[in-house]
């Protein structure tokens, strides 16, 4: 299997898991939770163990409006919109008179001008981040500009993380469409992490094919890139594999909140994975061969 | 043979430098071995009972505390509260100084509410002004946030002439026709004490006065000067009237109408004094204290020279009394029992024009000068207080009292304190410097009138001013019970919000899910090593055992450095570690795997080791600082639950890079100085390869 001949079949993979997952969120949307919208979350443990729907129908009573209620067999999960201390202790005492000795697990409320701070302080972080390691490598890389602009390792580098990025947003689009899965600030903890991350893989696989074109292996210049790739493909797996574990134990036994944070990036650094050896350098090779032709025409 | 040969040489070539590697083999360890009794007290703790019990020698001083690491309010239970300053009615320029107030007295409640470290901070956007506060272990979230919250305003207020419009004339009307009805009801409660009723039953039954419960309503020590019940007084003397007789007027005061019983007379003596005070360290209300030793020097000093010609002009000088020292040290008349036991008893022992020795008092070092002594007659009478409708009541916004400048803004501390004789709790203050001058001016002008002590927004003690009152102390007796009195003090010390607050956002997380949640973060993150070891072990061997070693070096590590640089361990802090342990790894597998290629390509095992060192370096360095750009910016865009990831994820792969690096380099190379671990078989590198080489 040569990877960089075959490369129209990556472009092919990775085309159509960018483009179900723009249209994922086109459609679906992101489930954003609490901390970007505003509302409150309030977590129970009930001495009886009612069902979802009489608590609704309580709450409502007490004139608690536009909650939603989520009850498990250890504890209850009440959405609603934001409350004030005052509305929170009622509402605790509302579900204690009916239900029985309530213990309050958790409670989040977050004012709407908070949320809205927190999603622009998400999208600038985002940036922020592409932008300060795009850089960084451009700066890496500026001793081989030959045959390859430093410029083009970094912006390929880039190009791959804002996939990887992508197809884990869609991920969450659809998970939070059909599971219910929220997206909030550890989401895009989950997300910076992954942009400075699946860099990581890139930049192996790159460096090998610097320094591969300064002892000239290879007769085209695919061929070198194709041999970088196979030098550094063990590596570029096993790392993202260690990471990887760590974070199925975090999945695992971490516990409900940090669940969907390691799940985000389990799903970036895999994809990451898989971009840095069949993506980013195949593109680099594309890039090349077509300015090639568009030089020699 | 020729392997063997070849490794012998290369062997030979850095034998210069073994005694090196065996040094910093031994560094790394005796630096792990301190580095786990730092990090668990408990082992360091048995360690030195055990050497104690040993030598038979007392080490129990050498025991530490046992807690691990600082715990994040995710972890151990607690809340995060944030607020929004309204500071609309703040000018630009001051907000951020008022903030800072917000934020102090916000921090005072929380310290009074006993949180273990606390954390209050401030952050301004934009026109946002807000307060962060982190209480991790506290119970009582809700009162917490009431605590919090609450915005005690204290007050003093003067008799009001505050008036907002003129009345109208049905109001005028009104006022007259209501004032008539009080004085009929006053009018009744005369004709009854004149019938001779019990007085004392007549006070119980009727009197308004807020002290008549402890005093009976006595007022002592009235003199023809007293600028309250002046006409009264002066009745007594013209009516020639007998101890124990029932004024024939009503007479007013500025709390409302008064039927008044004439006690007794007493004669005082009312001396005619001023005194030069130099206060100092410890004193109460010094506004600039200096040294105990400087102050007698200076008073000394003072005492040479004076007398009392000069004395005027040296009080002007010196006198630390904010009250006296601008007209010459002047006290006034004073009455027995109006100053200090000690001042008091040295000015008593004077003579006219004669000027004391140094006397000490709670205030300080006095030189007091003598100037006249009078008898006079003290009046003591017992009144009924009854309510008399005045313009404020009647015109519906205007209040009875008028705002002053002195607030609770000028309040230095307050204390909860007994009357020595009934016993009765009440609350002592002191005002800072600019507080106690307006107090001096307030209560001097306000002589037998009434000042308003009110907390928000209602009158707790409304007590009647007797004389000036210098130096900055004050008493609010309400009727307080202990605990009332205790509540007051507490938050008059706490001081008011400078500016409103609202709880915008609140994540608080029960004792329970705390605890919960680092049971299962502990697991999670022994189960996260053991798969990483797990995985480095079966894939590599030899080269695998040695980077779980660093790995668990590092995880010490960074254990340590959390412990020592007081890291807060939160939730997303150790998904940072654990997920930092995968990263961690990743240095070694690229050496490793660059070694394993160095290798093939025909190098030993000593060439190829240093050339995998050398050439992962690159692919190490550019991987993990786009990690750290990524970190670094969400730490700075983050809250302060995101914050742990962050922080632990950087110190992770900074540490990461010194131990993958460093460490495992030197126990790699001290492992293939061993000859029996020269396999290439332990390397996980394949034997045609080695073979290859020699061909």
């Amino acid at each position: 299997m040569n990877i960089v001949k075959q490369r129209s079949v990556w472009f092919w993979v990775s085309g159509i898991l960018v483009a179900a997952s723009l249209l994922s969120v086109a459609v679906w949307g992101l489930n954003f939770g609490i901390d970007f919208t505003g509302g409150s979350l309030l977590e129970v443990q009930l001495e009886q163990q009612p069902q979802a729907g009489d608590i609704r129908a309580t709450l409502e009573e007490a004139g608690f409006s536009g909650i939603s209620v989520q009850a498990s067999d250890s504890s209850t999960l009440v959405r609603s919109v934001s409350l004030s201390e005052e509305e929170h202790l009622r509402m605790v005492e509302t579900l204690s008179t009916k239900f029985g000795q309530a213990e309050e697990l958790r409670f989040d409320s977050i004012g709407p001008v908070i949320g809205k701070e927190l999603q622009t302080g998400a999208l600038y972080a985002v940036a922020l981040t592409l932008l300060l390691i795009g850089l960084y490598i451009a700066w890496a890389f500026r001793k081989v500009s030959e045959p390859v602009a430093s410029w083009k390792y970094g912006f390929l580098t880039i190009f791959a993380a804002f996939h990887d990025v992508i197809i884990t947003i869609g991920v969450f689009s659809v998970l939070g469409h059909f599971m219910g899965w929220e997206v909030g600030t550890t989401f895009v903890a989950a997300i910076l992490t992954i942009l400075g991350y699946s860099i990581n893989d890139t930049v192996v696989v790159f460096d090998r094919t610097r320094e591969n074109l300064k002892l000239r292996i290879g007769e085209t210049f695919g061929d070198t890139v194709e041999t970088s790739i196979r030098q550094t493909f063990t590596r570029s797996v096993f790392t993202s594999l260690t990471t990887l574990l760590a974070l199925v134990a975090i999945f695992v036994f971490g516990g409900e909140t940090t669940r969907s944070f390691a799940f985000a990036l389990i799903v970036g650094i895999t994809v990451g994975s898989y971009s840095s050896i069949f993506l980013a350098s195949t593109l680099l090779v594309t890039w090349e061969e077509w300015r090639n032709k568009r030089v020699r025409s | 043979m020729q392997t063997w040969k070849v490794k012998r040489s290369s062997y030979k070539k850095t034998s210069s430098t073994a005694w090196k590697r065996r040094s910093l083999l031994v560094v790394v360890v005796i630096v792990a071995f301190f580095g786990s009794l730092y990090v668990q007290p408990a082992l360091w703790n048995r360690t030195a009972d055990w050497v104690g019990t040993t030598t038979g020698q007392d080490l129990s001083s050498l025991n530490r505390d046992e807690s691990v690491l600082r715990l994040g309010l995710d972890l151990q239970g607690g809340t995060h509260l944030v607020y929004e300053a309204d500071m609309s009615q703040i000018p630009e320029a001051d907000r951020i100084t008022a903030l800072e107030g917000v934020r102090d007295v916000i921090e005072r409640r929380v310290n009074s509410f006993g949180v273990s470290e606390p954390i209050v901070q401030t952050t301004s956007t934009g026109d946002h002004h807000r307060i962060i506060a982190e209480l991790a272990g506290i119970t009582d979230v809700d009162e917490a946030i009431r605590l919090i919250g609450e915005t005690p305003v204290l007050e003093f207020k003067e008799p009001g002439q505050e008036v907002l419009r003129d009345p109208t004339p049905e109001e005028q009307t009104e006022l007259e026709t209501r004032q008539a009805a009080d004085k009929e009801v006053a009018q009744a409660a005369l004709d009854r004490a004149k019938a001779g009723e019990d007085f004392d039953a007549l006070v119980q039954e009727v009197s308004i006065d807020s002290r008549k419960e402890e005093a009976k309503g006595l007022i002592e020590g009235l003199t023809a000067d007293t600028p309250v019940l002046t006409d009264a007084i002066a009745s007594i003397t013209t009516l020639k009237l007998q101890p124990g007789a029932i004024l024939p007027e009503l007479a007013e005061t500025p709390d409302g109408i008064n039927v008044l019983k004439y006690v007794g007379t007493s004669e005082a003596k009312e001396q005619n004094l001023s005194h030069i005070l130099i206060c100092f360290e410890g004193k109460t209300s010094c506004a600039n204290p200096i040294p105990a030793l400087d102050a007698s020097i200076q008073i000394q000093d003072i005492k040479a020279q004076a007398t009392p010609e000069n004395f005027a002009e040296l009080a002007k000088q010196h006198s630390t009394d904010p009250g006296s020292a601008p007209n010459g040290g002047e006290l006034g008349w004073i009455q027995p029992g109006q100053n200090v036991p000690a001042f008091e008893l040295a000015s008593t022992a004077l003579g006219n024009g004669e000027i004391s020795d140094v006397v000490e008092t709670e205030y300080g070092y006095h030189l007091i000068l003598k100037q006249g002594e009078r008898t006079v007659n003290a009046f003591s009478v017992q009144r009924i207080l009854l309510p008399y409708t005045t313009l404020y009541d009647v015109l519906p916004d205007a209040s009875p009292w008028k705002n002053t400048e002195l607030s609770g803004r000028q309040l230095q501390r307050a204390s909860v304190q007994f009357d020595q004789q009934t016993g009765t709790p009440y609350v002592a203050i002191t005002f800072d410097k600019e507080g106690g001058d307006l107090f001096g001016e307030l209560t001097s002008r306000l002589q037998g009138q009434s000042i308003g002590i009110f907390l928000d927004g209602t009158a707790i003690s409304t007590p009647t001013v007797n004389q000036p009152i210098y130096g900055g102390n004050a008493i609010i007796e309400g009727g307080f019970t202990i605990d009332e009195a205790k509540l007051l003090s507490q938050r008059l010390n706490a001081g008011a919000l400078p500016v409103p607050v609202e709880l915008i956002s609140q994540q608080t997380v029960g004792p329970t899910l705390g605890a919960a949640s680092l049971d299962k973060s502990v697991t999670a993150g022994l189960i996260g090593f053991a798969l990483v070891a797990f995985f480095m072990l079966v894939v590599y061997r030899l080269p695998g055992l040695v980077a779980t070693l660093a790995l668990a070096f590092y995880a010490l590590l960074n254990l340590t450095i959390y412990k020592f640089f007081g890291v807060t361990m939160t939730l997303s802090g150790v998904a940072g570690f654990v997920l930092s342990m995968g990263i961690a790894v990743d240095a070694n597998v690229l050496i490793i795997e660059r070694f394993k290629e160095e290798f093939r390509a025909g190098r030993d095992l000593q060439g190829a080791l240093d050339e995998g060192f050398k050439r992962a370096w690159a692919a190490i360095r550019d991987g993990n600082i786009t990690t750290l750009i990524a970190a670094a910016v969400l730490y700075w865009f983050s809250t302060s639950f995101i914050r742990g990831f962050a922080l632990t994820l950087s110190i992770g792969v900074l540490v990461s890079m010194f131990t993958a690096i460093f460490v495992t380099r030197i126990l790699l190379k001290n492992v293939l100085d061993i000859k029996a671990l020269q396999q290439p078989v332990l390397f996980a590198v394949r034997k045609e390869d080695s073979d290859k080489k020699q061909s």
